[in-house]
């Protein structure tokens, strides 16, 4: 089987692997072709190690979100932020911070591998801020 | 095909999950930053689309609102099936 290099430099650290590709015989010039899946395992592969080797920066950050295909509404709303505090964090006006990275990292890492337990708990504890503080009580 | 049917037909292969990319537009599309999340995102929401013009490698160029809503212009091949992306 035919497999090409693949490379992503993220906080400058450089991340390749090695993923099946294919030629097509209508359109050979066109070269070797990915298919979409293998992409998303070699970048399960790339999250995984963000997330094992504790990396922490505004790339890397970005990249595990949008494998989570999330967009940053959606991760400021589950950390509980302002949408502009993550668009602070991706573009290097502020630091990304230790816990965000590690949340993010975590529910890239279980993506990855099918799981969502972190993305869950996150979207719960989210949840809990739209309830209601105070209950009316009638005594009779 | 004409390019409102290629246009349905780009947002279904994008929902299937029937993409592949050319080893260009892969290293592309890593140098901008754009994972296969913001692509499919891109090509799922496809807003607008254009016949690439001869002598291009594409057949089509679409364009369409990525994961933060910024729009990614995308030019893919539509063959056998599935969507061939090319460049971005």
């Amino acid at each position: 089987m035919r497999t090409i290099e693949l490379e992503r430099k993220l906080d400058e650290r450089t991340f390749r692997g090695r993923v099946p590709c294919s030629v097509s015989r209508k359109r050979p010039e066109l070269g070797p072709l990915i298919d979409y899946h293998d992409l998303g395992v070699f970048e399960g592969k790339v999250v995984q190690s963000i997330f094992g080797q504790k990396l922490l920066g505004p790339q890397s950050f970005r990249f595990c979100r949008s494998f989570c295909e999330m967009s940053m509404q959606a991760v400021a709303d589950l950390l509980q932020v302002d949408r502009r505090t993550v668009q602070r964090w991706e573009s290097e006006e502020s630091p990304v911070p230790p816990w965000a990275m590690l949340l993010v990292s975590k529910m890239a890492d279980e993506r990855s591998k099918g799981r969502a337990v972190m993305r869950t708990w996150l979207t719960e504890l989210a949840d809990e801020d739209g309830r209601p503080t105070e209950i009316d009580l009638d005594v009779a | 095909m004409d390019s409102a049917e290629a246009l349905r037909v780009i947002r279904g292969l994008a929902r299937a999950n029937r993409i592949w990319l050319t080893a260009h537009a892969d290293r592309e599309a890593a140098e901008c930053g754009a994972s296969r999340g913001h692509i499919r995102c891109a090509l799922i929401n496809a807003k607008s689309i254009r016949a690439s013009g001869p002598g291009r490698a594409s057949d089509w160029t679409v364009a369409g609102p990525d994961l933060d809503g910024d729009d990614l212009e995308i030019a893919l091949i539509i063959q056998d099936g599935l969507l061939v992306i090319t460049v971005y």
